[in-house]
Protein backbone atom coordinates (compact mmCIF):
# COMPACT_ATOMS: atom_id res chain seq x y z
CA UNK A 1 0.00 0.00 0.00
CA UNK A 2 1.49 3.25 -1.15
CA UNK A 3 1.95 6.01 1.77
CA UNK A 4 -0.47 8.15 0.36
CA UNK A 5 -3.30 5.83 -0.27
CA UNK A 6 -2.39 4.70 3.43
CA UNK A 7 -2.87 8.45 4.48
CA UNK A 8 -6.36 8.56 2.48
CA UNK A 9 -7.47 5.46 4.18
CA UNK A 10 -6.87 7.17 7.71
CA UNK A 11 -8.63 10.17 6.84
CA UNK A 12 -11.46 8.49 5.55
CA UNK A 13 -11.69 6.32 9.07
CA UNK A 14 -10.88 9.21 11.39
CA UNK A 15 -13.93 11.66 9.13
CA UNK A 16 -16.41 8.69 9.28
CA UNK A 17 -15.98 7.94 13.02
CA UNK A 18 -15.95 11.70 14.07
CA UNK A 19 -19.24 12.94 11.64
CA UNK A 20 -20.93 9.47 12.88
CA UNK A 21 -20.25 9.88 17.15
CA UNK A 22 -21.33 13.58 16.25
CA UNK A 23 -24.48 12.37 15.08
CA UNK A 24 -24.73 10.09 17.80
CA UNK A 25 -24.13 13.35 19.69
CA UNK A 26 -20.69 12.26 21.26
CA UNK A 27 -18.69 14.65 19.86
CA UNK A 28 -15.02 13.61 19.46
CA UNK A 29 -11.69 14.47 18.92
CA UNK A 30 -8.98 12.47 17.09
CA UNK A 31 -5.63 12.33 18.91
CA UNK A 32 -3.29 13.29 16.34
CA UNK A 33 -1.07 10.37 14.41
CA UNK A 34 -1.24 6.79 14.59
CA UNK A 35 -2.58 5.36 17.69
CA UNK A 36 -0.64 1.88 19.12
CA UNK A 37 -2.27 -1.45 18.07
CA UNK A 38 -3.54 -2.28 21.51
CA UNK A 39 -6.83 -1.22 23.18
CA UNK A 40 -7.28 1.64 25.42
CA UNK A 41 -7.45 0.50 28.94
CA UNK A 42 -11.05 1.70 29.30
CA UNK A 43 -12.18 -0.16 26.33
CA UNK A 44 -14.57 -3.16 27.43
CA UNK A 45 -16.99 -3.59 24.48
CA UNK A 46 -15.73 -4.27 20.82
CA UNK A 47 -17.71 -3.85 17.63
CA UNK A 48 -16.01 -6.07 14.90
CA UNK A 49 -17.21 -6.35 10.74
CA UNK A 50 -15.03 -7.87 7.90
CA UNK A 51 -15.34 -6.83 4.44
CA UNK A 52 -13.75 -8.25 1.41
CA UNK A 53 -13.84 -7.12 -2.06
CA UNK A 54 -11.99 -7.80 -5.40
CA UNK A 55 -9.32 -5.59 -4.40
CA UNK A 56 -9.23 -4.87 -0.97
CA UNK A 57 -10.47 -6.90 2.48
CA UNK A 58 -9.69 -7.10 5.56
CA UNK A 59 -11.46 -5.86 9.51
CA UNK A 60 -12.79 -2.90 11.01
CA UNK A 61 -12.86 -2.38 14.72
CA UNK A 62 -14.33 -0.10 17.43
CA UNK A 63 -14.14 -0.63 20.67
CA UNK A 64 -14.78 1.88 24.39
CA UNK A 65 -16.25 1.90 27.25
CA UNK A 66 -19.72 0.79 28.30
CA UNK A 67 -20.64 4.25 29.41
CA UNK A 68 -19.39 6.04 25.80
CA UNK A 69 -21.22 3.81 24.17
CA UNK A 70 -24.38 3.27 26.43
CA UNK A 71 -24.26 7.84 25.51
CA UNK A 72 -23.91 7.64 21.68
CA UNK A 73 -26.97 4.83 22.02
CA UNK A 74 -29.80 6.77 19.56
CA UNK A 75 -32.01 9.33 21.50
CA UNK A 76 -34.93 7.82 21.92
CA UNK A 77 -33.36 4.93 23.67
CA UNK A 78 -31.56 6.75 25.81
CA UNK A 79 -34.41 5.94 28.81
CA UNK A 80 -33.76 3.48 30.62
CA UNK A 81 -30.74 3.96 31.24
CA UNK A 82 -28.17 1.34 30.70
CA UNK A 83 -25.79 0.38 33.44
CA UNK A 84 -22.75 -2.11 33.26
CA UNK A 85 -24.70 -3.44 36.84
CA UNK A 86 -27.21 -5.23 34.86
CA UNK A 87 -26.13 -7.94 32.49
CA UNK A 88 -28.98 -7.58 30.49
CA UNK A 89 -27.74 -4.24 29.73
CA UNK A 90 -24.69 -5.72 28.23
CA UNK A 91 -26.80 -7.23 25.60
CA UNK A 92 -28.21 -4.36 24.69
CA UNK A 93 -24.43 -2.20 24.09
CA UNK A 94 -22.81 -5.39 22.65
CA UNK A 95 -25.83 -4.78 20.01
CA UNK A 96 -24.65 -1.14 19.75
CA UNK A 97 -21.04 -1.35 19.08
CA UNK A 98 -21.84 -4.28 16.31
CA UNK A 99 -24.25 -1.46 14.61
CA UNK A 100 -21.75 1.07 15.17
CA UNK A 101 -18.91 -0.67 13.68
CA UNK A 102 -21.22 -1.55 10.57
CA UNK A 103 -22.01 1.85 10.46
CA UNK A 104 -18.78 3.12 10.45
CA UNK A 105 -17.66 0.46 7.72
CA UNK A 106 -20.64 1.43 5.78
CA UNK A 107 -19.50 5.40 5.73
CA UNK A 108 -15.62 3.96 4.61
CA UNK A 109 -17.55 1.62 2.04
CA UNK A 110 -19.15 4.57 0.41
CA UNK A 111 -16.40 6.68 -0.11
CA UNK A 112 -13.96 3.97 -1.61
CA UNK A 113 -16.52 3.21 -3.99
CA UNK A 114 -16.07 6.45 -5.44
CA UNK A 115 -12.64 5.31 -5.84
CA UNK A 116 -13.51 2.11 -7.86
CA UNK A 117 -13.47 -0.17 -5.01
CA UNK A 118 -16.56 -1.94 -4.28
CA UNK A 119 -16.93 -3.86 -0.79
CA UNK A 120 -18.64 -6.49 0.49
CA UNK A 121 -19.52 -6.61 4.57
CA UNK A 122 -20.02 -9.20 6.66
CA UNK A 123 -22.41 -9.63 9.34
CA UNK A 124 -21.17 -7.54 12.27
CA UNK A 125 -20.28 -8.92 15.79
CA UNK A 126 -19.58 -7.35 19.33
CA UNK A 127 -17.62 -8.82 22.77
CA UNK A 128 -17.06 -7.30 25.83
CA UNK A 129 -14.88 -7.92 29.03
CA UNK A 130 -12.31 -7.01 31.11
CA UNK A 131 -8.72 -6.35 29.62
CA UNK A 132 -9.51 -6.81 25.95
CA UNK A 133 -6.71 -7.31 23.58
CA UNK A 134 -5.71 -7.44 19.97
CA UNK A 135 -4.00 -10.70 19.04
CA UNK A 136 -0.26 -10.46 18.39
CA UNK A 137 1.66 -10.17 16.82
CA UNK A 138 -0.82 -7.75 14.91
CA UNK A 139 -1.25 -7.52 11.31
CA UNK A 140 1.28 -5.53 9.90
CA UNK A 141 -1.33 -3.52 7.89
CA UNK A 142 -3.42 -2.47 10.89
CA UNK A 143 -3.64 1.11 11.13
CA UNK A 144 -5.03 2.66 14.59
CA UNK A 145 -6.47 6.03 15.66
CA UNK A 146 -7.54 7.17 18.94
CA UNK A 147 -10.41 9.46 19.68
CA UNK A 148 -11.62 11.14 23.29
CA UNK A 149 -14.89 12.46 24.30
CA UNK A 150 -14.98 13.61 28.33
CA UNK A 151 -11.88 11.87 29.07
CA UNK A 152 -12.87 8.72 27.35
CA UNK A 153 -11.17 6.82 24.65
CA UNK A 154 -12.62 5.33 21.55
CA UNK A 155 -10.14 3.57 19.40
CA UNK A 156 -10.81 2.14 16.08
CA UNK A 157 -8.51 0.07 14.01
CA UNK A 158 -8.84 -0.53 10.35
CA UNK A 159 -6.89 -3.12 8.87
CA UNK A 160 -6.68 -3.45 4.95
CA UNK A 161 -5.36 -5.74 3.02
CA UNK A 162 -5.10 -3.95 -0.89
CA UNK A 163 -4.24 -5.74 -4.10
CA UNK A 164 -1.47 -5.01 -5.57
CA UNK A 165 -1.46 -1.40 -7.60
CA UNK A 166 -5.18 -0.32 -6.35
CA UNK A 167 -4.31 3.25 -6.03
CA UNK A 168 -7.55 4.74 -4.20
CA UNK A 169 -5.67 8.32 -4.90
CA UNK A 170 -7.70 8.09 -8.60
CA UNK A 171 -11.61 8.43 -8.81
CA UNK A 172 -13.88 5.78 -10.64
CA UNK A 173 -13.53 6.01 -14.82
CA UNK A 174 -17.26 6.72 -14.88
CA UNK A 175 -17.63 9.32 -11.76
CA UNK A 176 -20.05 7.46 -9.72
CA UNK A 177 -20.33 7.85 -6.27
CA UNK A 178 -22.33 6.05 -3.44
CA UNK A 179 -25.58 7.27 -1.77
CA UNK A 180 -24.88 9.00 1.41
CA UNK A 181 -25.43 8.66 5.23
CA UNK A 182 -29.55 10.28 6.01
CA UNK A 183 -29.83 9.96 2.05
CA UNK A 184 -33.57 8.90 0.84
CA UNK A 185 -34.57 7.70 -2.05
CA UNK A 186 -38.12 7.03 -3.07
CA UNK A 187 -38.99 4.55 -6.61
CA UNK B 1 -57.14 0.90 13.27
CA UNK B 2 -53.33 2.39 13.46
CA UNK B 3 -51.30 1.20 10.00
CA UNK B 4 -48.84 -1.80 10.27
CA UNK B 5 -45.41 -1.74 9.63
CA UNK B 6 -42.86 -4.23 9.88
CA UNK B 7 -39.15 -3.96 10.42
CA UNK B 8 -36.66 -6.22 9.58
CA UNK B 9 -33.07 -5.89 11.06
CA UNK B 10 -30.97 -8.01 13.24
CA UNK B 11 -29.66 -5.04 15.11
CA UNK B 12 -31.99 -5.25 18.10
CA UNK B 13 -31.12 -1.52 18.79
CA UNK B 14 -31.94 -0.45 15.33
CA UNK B 15 -35.25 -2.24 15.32
CA UNK B 16 -35.72 -0.49 18.74
CA UNK B 17 -35.78 2.69 17.22
CA UNK B 18 -37.46 2.09 14.18
CA UNK B 19 -40.06 0.69 16.51
CA UNK B 20 -40.08 3.87 18.81
CA UNK B 21 -40.04 6.58 15.76
CA UNK B 22 -42.88 4.64 14.04
CA UNK B 23 -45.04 4.21 17.50
CA UNK B 24 -44.47 8.01 18.25
CA UNK B 25 -46.31 8.88 14.82
CA UNK B 26 -49.30 6.45 15.46
CA UNK B 27 -47.96 3.40 13.56
CA UNK B 28 -48.54 0.13 15.15
CA UNK B 29 -45.02 -1.64 14.40
CA UNK B 30 -44.18 -5.39 14.26
CA UNK B 31 -40.57 -6.99 14.52
CA UNK B 32 -38.24 -9.82 12.65
CA UNK B 33 -34.52 -10.25 13.27
CA UNK B 34 -33.88 -11.24 9.50
CA UNK B 35 -35.64 -11.79 6.00
CA UNK B 36 -36.00 -15.64 7.07
CA UNK B 37 -37.52 -14.71 10.46
CA UNK B 38 -39.77 -11.88 8.30
CA UNK B 39 -40.91 -14.02 5.68
CA UNK B 40 -42.00 -16.55 8.51
CA UNK B 41 -43.99 -13.94 10.08
CA UNK B 42 -45.37 -11.97 6.99
CA UNK B 43 -48.46 -14.52 6.50
CA UNK B 44 -49.62 -13.76 10.11
CA UNK B 45 -49.34 -10.46 9.94
CA UNK B 46 -52.52 -9.25 8.47
CA UNK B 47 -52.83 -5.66 7.64
CA UNK B 48 -49.05 -5.21 6.90
CA UNK B 49 -48.63 -2.03 4.76
CA UNK B 50 -44.97 -1.76 4.83
CA UNK B 51 -41.80 -3.35 5.24
CA UNK B 52 -38.78 -1.50 6.19
CA UNK B 53 -35.85 -3.74 5.70
CA UNK B 54 -32.38 -4.09 6.11
CA UNK B 55 -29.71 -5.64 3.52
CA UNK B 56 -27.02 -7.35 5.27
CA UNK B 57 -28.52 -9.63 7.43
CA UNK B 58 -27.84 -13.65 8.45
CA UNK B 59 -29.98 -16.40 7.57
CA UNK B 60 -31.85 -14.25 4.39
CA UNK B 61 -30.75 -10.91 3.28
CA UNK B 62 -33.23 -8.11 2.28
CA UNK B 63 -32.93 -8.31 -1.17
CA UNK B 64 -33.59 -12.44 -1.23
CA UNK B 65 -36.52 -11.52 0.95
CA UNK B 66 -37.56 -8.63 -1.61
CA UNK B 67 -37.09 -11.44 -4.31
CA UNK B 68 -39.07 -13.95 -2.49
CA UNK B 69 -41.87 -11.54 -1.68
CA UNK B 70 -42.20 -10.32 -4.66
CA UNK B 71 -42.58 -14.20 -5.92
CA UNK B 72 -45.73 -14.11 -4.25
CA UNK B 73 -48.87 -12.51 -5.52
CA UNK B 74 -50.44 -11.93 -2.08
CA UNK B 75 -47.38 -9.75 -1.46
CA UNK B 76 -46.85 -8.86 -5.03
CA UNK B 77 -47.99 -4.97 -4.01
CA UNK B 78 -46.57 -4.51 -0.26
CA UNK B 79 -44.29 -1.66 -0.42
CA UNK B 80 -40.68 -2.40 0.86
CA UNK B 81 -38.43 0.03 2.01
CA UNK B 82 -34.63 -1.01 2.58
CA UNK B 83 -32.71 0.58 5.21
CA UNK B 84 -28.97 -0.06 5.54
CA UNK B 85 -25.95 1.06 5.30
CA UNK B 86 -24.80 0.38 1.40
CA UNK B 87 -25.20 3.10 -0.88
CA UNK B 88 -23.52 1.51 -3.56
CA UNK B 89 -25.76 2.08 -6.76
CA UNK B 90 -25.86 -1.47 -8.08
CA UNK B 91 -27.37 -2.59 -5.12
CA UNK B 92 -29.88 0.19 -5.34
CA UNK B 93 -30.76 -0.32 -8.70
CA UNK B 94 -30.94 -4.17 -7.89
CA UNK B 95 -33.47 -2.89 -4.78
CA UNK B 96 -35.50 -0.91 -7.31
CA UNK B 97 -35.68 -3.98 -10.27
CA UNK B 98 -36.74 -5.99 -7.82
CA UNK B 99 -39.58 -3.95 -6.77
CA UNK B 100 -38.22 -2.04 -3.54
CA UNK B 101 -40.42 1.51 -3.57
CA UNK B 102 -37.10 3.17 -1.24
CA UNK B 103 -34.17 3.15 -0.28
CA UNK B 104 -32.66 5.06 3.06
CA UNK B 105 -28.68 5.04 4.03
CA UNK B 106 -28.15 4.37 7.79
CA UNK B 107 -28.21 6.34 10.08
CA UNK B 108 -31.71 7.82 9.39
CA UNK B 109 -33.01 11.04 10.88
CA UNK B 110 -36.75 10.01 12.60
CA UNK B 111 -38.40 12.71 10.79
CA UNK B 112 -37.38 11.61 7.53
CA UNK B 113 -38.33 8.10 8.05
CA UNK B 114 -41.91 9.01 9.04
CA UNK B 115 -42.00 10.94 6.10
CA UNK B 116 -41.36 8.12 4.07
CA UNK B 117 -43.74 5.75 5.73
CA UNK B 118 -46.45 8.07 5.55
CA UNK B 119 -46.10 8.26 1.97
CA UNK B 120 -45.64 4.94 1.16
CA UNK B 121 -48.65 3.59 3.42
CA UNK B 122 -50.83 6.35 1.37
CA UNK B 123 -50.52 5.07 -1.93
Amino acid sequence: MTPQTSELLDRLVIEATSELLRACRVPVQATPGLAPIALPRNATVAGIVGFSGEQMRGTFLIASSFELLARSRPAALQTPKRVPENERDWVVIRDWAAELANQLLGRVKNRVYAMGITLHVSTPTALSGEALAVAAPSSPHARAHSFTSRGEEVWVCLDATLEPGVDLTQPRDDGAEAAREGDVLLF
Amino acid sequence: MPTKIMIVDDSFTVRQQVASTLAEAGFQVVEAVDGEDAHARMGSEAGLALVICDVNMPKMNGLELLEKVRAEPRFATLPVLMLTTEGQPELIAKAKSLGARGWMVKPFKPEQLVAAAKKLTAR
